[in-house]
């Protein structure tokens, strides 16, 4: 039978070797002196003792520190919650890129009447201008359900989370969504944001 | 069978450090404020990501102990583990909102303390550490004279040969033979599989051997 192989002798050493490799090293003087070797060795390393500070010396410790963060801002920038991250940030980008994008496009069709979007519905929470975005989504017609998923990922988004996650919103990026798209890329970037949407969730 | 509850042949009895308990002054109760002393780690990264600077307090009174250890065993002094200790908490602190709480809050410590260690004192040459420092704190009042010198002089020199091992070998060297830290839990700290570390502890132990071997 074969020696033992390094992380045996780690695991002789602790005294929690397999017992099939257990019984080789029984048998074999070779190994036994290696592990009585490095043992030993552990033995002496681990009573190498480091000085201790002077007992006022966590305090002092303890107020650098103290004094290190005092300018310091909160850790979790904003109060947002460590678990919404994985979903918020994949999804804020997808929707920073899906605004830029729009935005970037030119404008071919006339906006709706001022009057027409103050009937919609209120805004959600990102922004003023976001606002107006979902007023317009929930007002569009019937046939542009792919962009229902856009609402959703827009109207889940706080002004922080947004901000965090590189939102940079114009007024009428939101309105340029919903109207001047074609179909097609419609259902192609709701296609992608769903699969994003799925993707971070899981 | 855990861990924690194996025989481990080659350990030692724990050295004797300093206790001290430090009681307020009276009159500075802080009145209704809850007593963060009996939270547990993951309660106080949760007050402390949400900018609760007492509760941070409290993480820094209960690990800064270990923290400095583990940058005294990566630098051999006092100062710079010191220096070293203040700058993982400071790290910590600005690092609290990206704490998941999948691991222990100490896991996720001594892993900035590592990586901390790791950039900044992985070039640097081993210190030779004032003799008068080792004076300072030993306690040899059982000991003949020449062999509490030789003792000292002999953890000195394992210290120093600890300092000049290769860095991931040094850092599983120092968690697993001073602070204990099962394999599996060094892995996570370190970012590499059990067998790597397992392996390295192997190495780093052969060449513990090989240079103190090689010393006068």
């Amino acid at each position: 039978m074969t020696h033992l192989t390094p992380e045996e002798f780690v695991d002789a050493a602790d005294g929690v070797l397999d017992p099939p490799r257990q019984a080789h090293l029984d048998a074999c003087p070779t190994c036994r002196r290696e592990v009585t070797a490095l043992a030993a060795l552990l033995r002496e390393a681990s009573a190498a003792p480091i000085p201790e500070p002077s007992p006022l010396f966590w305090e002092h410790l303890s107020a650098r520190i103290r004094r290190s963060i005092a300018d310091e801002e909160v850790p979790a920038s904003g109060g947002l919650s460590w678990w919404r991250w994985p979903v918020l940030v994949p999804m804020g980008a997808l929707a920073a890129a899906l605004l830029l994008l729009i935005g970037s496009l030119p404008r071919t069709a006339p906006l709706p009447s001022p009057a027409a979007a103050a009937a919609a519905v209120p805004a959600p929470s990102l922004a003023p201008t976001a606002g107006e975005a979902g007023g317009l989504l929930d007002s569009a017609p019937a046939d542009n359900g792919p962009w229902e998923v856009v609402a959703e990922l827009v109207g889940t988004l706080d002004w922080d989370t947004a901000g965090a996650a590189g939102l940079s919103v114009l007024p009428g990026d939101s309105d340029h969504a919903a109207l001047l798209l074609s179909p097609d890329e419609q259902a192609e970037l709701s296609r992608l944001l769903r699969g994003e949407l799925a993707r971070s969730k899981s | 069978m855990p861990y924690g509850s194996a025989i481990r042949p080659w350990s030692s009895p724990p050295t004797q450090a300093w206790s001290v308990t430090v009681v307020a002054p009276a009159g500075t109760a802080t009145g209704d404020a809850p007593d963060l002393s009996a939270a547990d780690d993951a309660t106080l990264a949760r007050l402390a990501a949400a900018g609760d600077r007492a509760a941070f307090d409290v993480v820094v009174e209960r690990h800064r102990r270990t923290i400095y250890q583990v940058c005294y065993r990566f630098v051999g002094y006092h100062e710079d583990a010191s220096d070293l200790a203040q700058d993982v908490f400071v790290r910590a602190w600005r690092g609290l909102g990206r704490f998941k709480g999948e691991a222990a809050l100490s896991t996720w410590l001594y892993r900035i303390a590592v990586n901390t260690c790791l950039n900044k004192v992985g070039a640097r040459v081993p210190v030779t550490e004032p003799i008068d420092d080792l004076d300072r704190f030993a306690d040899t009042r059982t000991d003949a004279p020449g062999a509490a010198l030789h003792r000292r002089e002999r953890a000195a020199a394992v210290r120093r040969a600890i300092q000049s091992l290769p860095r991931k070998q040094r850092a599983t060297l120092i968690l697993r033979a001073y602070h204990e830290l099962p394999h599996q839990e060094i892995a996570g700290i370190l970012g590499s599989s059990v067998g790597a570390v397992k392996a390295n502890f192997f190495h780093a132990l052969g060449n513990l051997k090989r240079i103190l071997g090689s010393e006068p």
